[in-house]
Formats: C-alpha cells, sequence, structure tokens
C-alpha cells in the first residue's frame, strides 16, 4: 500500500466524486418529487393510472439500470435521438429510482388507518393538504429507513454511468488505474470514499429516525 | 307497512326549514341496491335516530348526505342546496356537514388541540390563533381541557371520540351526523359521548344518528327512522315506534 501514490491521485478522485455526488443528488431529487405525488395514486382506489404505475414500477425494478442507460444512449441514438451523456444518465437513473420509490412511498401510505383520510375528506380539508399534513406524516416512520437504504442504493448505482463516459468516481478510477497499472491503491481509495458518502446517508437515516419515531 | 309522521316542530325555529332533504336516493354496488330510492327530510335542530339491523343500510344513506358514498340516483340537498359532486363545491359542503365515525379517525400524528384546529386552518377558514381559540373553547364542551397536548394514543376511546366530536364542530356545521359513534366503545366511555351527543341535541343542533343505543333513541332523538334492505321501513317519533302500535317487523327488531 503505497499512501503517496493514492495522495497524488486523491484531487482527481475528489473531483470525480463531485460528479457522482451531483448525479446522485440530482437522481434522489427528481425521482423523490416524481413518486411522491404518484404513489398516492391507486392508495384508495385502483385505477385505470394506477395500475399503469404498477406495471412500470415492475418493468423498471426489473430491467437493470445498465441496461437502461445502454437503451437510452446506443439504443435512442439509432433512432435520431441523442442527448448529452450526463443528461442520459439522469434520465436513466432517475427511471429506475422513481420505480423504486414509488414501491417505497406506497408501502409507507399503505400503513396509515385509511379512516382517517375520509374523516379529513368528511372535513372538506383539500387533498393535497390530506396528504402531506396527515398521511405523509404518519407513513414517514414506515417508509424512511427503506427510503434511505435505497439511496444507498442509488449512490452505488451512479457507478453503471461510468458506462455512458459520465466521469464519476468509478469510471475515473478505472481510468487512473488503466494509466498506472496500480489498483490496489486506488480502488481502495475510491471505496473508502464511497464508504464515507454511505455513511452520511446512515447518519441522516438515524437522525430521521429519531425525528419521525412512532407515537 | 310505512308509518309516516309528521315533522315534529323544531322547538328552536319558528318556521320549519329543511336542513337535509334526500330525494329517491339509492346506490347500487354490483347490482345489489344498497339504498333503494330513499326519501328523508330532516328539519333544522331535530334529532333523527337512524336504527335497523346490520346491513340494512343504515351507515350508507349516511354516508350518501356528505357523498363519502356517491348516490347512484337521487339528490339530497344540504339547507336546500344541492349538494353537488363537484370536487371544490362538494369540498365547500363537506365543510358545513360534522361527520363523527365509529373508529374516530383522528389525526394520529397530531395532538388533541391540532386535531380541532387543523381543518379550520387549511379550509382556509380561520387564522392559526382564532382556531386555537376556538377549538380550546370546544374541547372544554366536551370536557377535555387537560387533554389538549395529548396524542389519540394517549386518550381512551370516549375520550377520542369527544375529541372527534370537538373536531367536527370546529367547522360549524349546519348538522352532525354520527355513525354508530359508541359502538366501539365500552358502556362507561359510550355514556361520556352519549351525554356530549344529548348536550347537543339540547342547543338545537341538527343531528343524524346512526345508532344501536335504543335509550338514546328513546330519550334524546326526536324522530326514529327504521332501515331494512335498504327502504326506511318507519319513520315517527319513538312514542310511535316503540308503542303498541308500531309496525310487526320494528317491534320484532326492538325487542330481540
Amino acid at each position: 500500500m503505497d499512501i503517496t501514490f493514492l495522495i497524488e491521485h486523491l484531487p482527481t478522485l475528489l473531483r470525480a466524486t463531485r460528479v457522482t455526488v451531483e448525479l446522485t443528488v440530482a437522481t434522489l431529487v427528481l425521482s423523490t418529487l416524481l413518486a411522491l405525488p404518484l404513489a398516492v395514486i391507486g392508495i384508495e382506489k385502483t385505477s385505470g393510472v394506477s395500475r399503469w404505475l404498477n406495471v412500470y414500477a415492475l418493468l423498471m425494478r426489473s430491467v437493470p439500470a445498465l441496461v437502461v442507460l445502454f437503451f437510452l444512449y446506443f439504443g435512442l441514438a439509432e433512432v435520431g435521438l441523442v442527448l448529452p451523456a450526463f443528461a442520459t444518465a439522469l434520465l436513466g437513473l432517475t427511471m429506475s429510482a422513481t420505480a423504486y420509490n414509488l414501491a417505497i412511498f406506497r408501502s409507507g401510505l399503505m400503513s396509515v388507518p385509511r379512516g382517517q383520510i375520509e374523516a379529513a375528506r368528511a372535513l372538506g380539508i383539500p387533498d393535497w393538504r390530506i396528504w402531506t399534513f396527515i398521511v405523509y406524516p404518519q407513513a414517514m416512520p414506515v417508509l424512511l429507513p427503506i427510503y434511505l437504504s435505497n439511496a444507498t442504493l442509488v449512490l452505488k448505482g451512479t457507478s453503471v454511468a461510468s458506462i455512458i463516459t459520465i466521469p464519476e468516481l468509478t469510471a475515473t478510477a478505472n481510468e487512473i488505474v488503466s494509466l498506472t497499472y496500480r489498483p490496489f491503491e486506488i480502488l481502495l481509495g475510491s471505496a473508502a470514499i464511497y464508504v464515507a458518502l454511505g455513511g452520511l446517508l446512515s447518519l441522516a437515516s438515524r437522525y430521521a429516525e429519531r425525528t419521525w419515531r412512532t407515537r | 307497512m310505512v308509518t309516516r309522521a309528521k315533522p315534529r316542530q323544531p322547538v328552536a325555529a319558528l318556521s320549519p326549514r329543511l336542513m337535509v332533504e334526500m330525494r329517491g336516493v339509492s346506490l347500487i354496488i354490483n347490482g345489489k341496491a344498497i339504498l333503494n330510492a330513499v326519501d328523508l327530510d330532516v328539519w333544522a335542530g331535530q334529532t333523527v335516530a337512524i336504527i335497523g339491523p346490520s346491513g340494512s343500510g343504515k351507515t350508507t344513506l349516511l354516508r350518501t348526505i356528505n357523498h363519502l358514498a356517491r348516490p347512484s340516483a337521487g339528490e339530497i340537498r344540504l339547507d336546500g342546496e344541492r349538494i353537488d359532486p363537484q370536487a371544490a363545491r362538494l369540498r365547500a359542503q363537506r365543510a358545513g356537514i360534522g361527520m363523527v365515525f365509529q373508529n374516530f379517525n383522528l389525526f394520529r400524528n397530531m395532538t388533541a388541540l391540532e386535531n380541532v384546529m387543523f381543518a379550520p386552518v387549511a379550509t382556509g377558514r380561520a387564522r392559526v390563533a382564532e382556531a386555537e381559540t376556538r377549538a380550546r373553547k370546544l374541547i372544554a364542551r366536551v370536557g377535555l381541557s387537560d387533554k389538549c397536548g395529548s396524542y389519540p394514543s394517549e386518550l381512551s376511546g370516549g375520550q377520542q371520540q369527544r375529541i372527534a366530536i370537538a373536531r367536527a364542530l370546529a367547522m360549524e356545521p349546519k348538522v352532525m351526523l354520527f355513525d354508530e359513534a359508541t359502538s366501539a366503545l365500552d358502556p362507561e366511555f359510550a355514556r361520556e359521548v352519549l351525554d356530549v351527543m344529548s348536550d347537543l341535541s339540547a342547543s338545537g343542533m341538527t343531528i343524524v344518528a346512526v345508532t344501536h343505543e335504543m335509550g338514546f333513541a328513546r330519550k334524546v332523538a326526536d324522530r326514529i327512522v327504521f332501515m331494512e334492505a335498504g327502504s326506511i321501513l318507519a319513520d315517527g317519533t319513538p312514542d310511535d315506534l316503540f308503542s303498541e302500535a308500531a309496525p310487526l317487523r320494528v317491534k320484532r327488531f326492538l325487542t330481540s
């Protein structure tokens, strides 16, 4: 183990970490913003839309993110639709993460007794306030631990973006390795960075669980 | 055989005012008629008890009044205004109809006080400070001032139901609907809730209560409606329905 070699390349790895973090945060924010309202559909009564969402969630969770990215990057290019690499990665990862978040949010929402929604309706409270102030807050203790553990998967999942030329942590580490033929230090270093980022998420998870403890 | 009693003149108002008016209300689910062209008039200040065997459509009838159950046919009017299924107008009309459920359905992430003040604030009817003052008064009225800061899980069933009544009253409803409000409670707790309901009735509130409490129906209600198989079989004063002259079916139900 040659620490000085690792330190020499650390700035490059950290620059790549920024890309990884950006991709992770953007994917999480987009997929969460999409899944929060979509998860509500079908909680009270299954409908055509909710059935399609179920099919989507099932399909997207079955197909590897790698395949989705390949399809978006190379497959769509064949029919003349070319997106920038970062946009493609963000789109593919968001499509996949949204499917997972949909399922996670649903399971949380289903855990809240339905009668409260009815009582709120009977009081004339608008739907979005019912979900925002009554149902989601009670679903939090159920969904947050799963959501945050899934966020760790999203973080690690950004590494597949390396195959469509995104200079994130894994791609950059691989590049250094292929230039220097010294995989040990570099891969260990990038693993340590993933562990540190995952650690931040698990800290957030612990804090969140304390905040949303069930009454 | 149907007994139709003339609506008793309410004490509070000199000229009787129709608060709830149901005309030919039917509800059909999978080809089965849960409600069968029901007509019902409830006058301002009246307390109407709806009784009848399980599955007779009592609860469904109550739930069609605020469209929690959407009728397949018929018309429902609240204080002369037709209940409109269009979302925004329905919300506005629902606000004028208080409803109390068998399982209380308090918002479990909110304290008793927050439960009572939430709806007026969330519907833009009151500012927070004003809603809080009113909520505290209502909670005092149901005798639970010391429980303002308690969460539903820290309250007994009877206390939860009294908070649920205060929550409904916070919207200043024109009519209060009670759906078997005491069925999930021990007799002792049921008494607390029935006392609150009796006070409300005495104060002139218009009440429609689906109930198994024959004592309440007999002593507090101005009128008893007996339902069977989705229809109203008898409708009269407690004296009518608890008398020898009552329809045989009603007598059999009351003595069983």
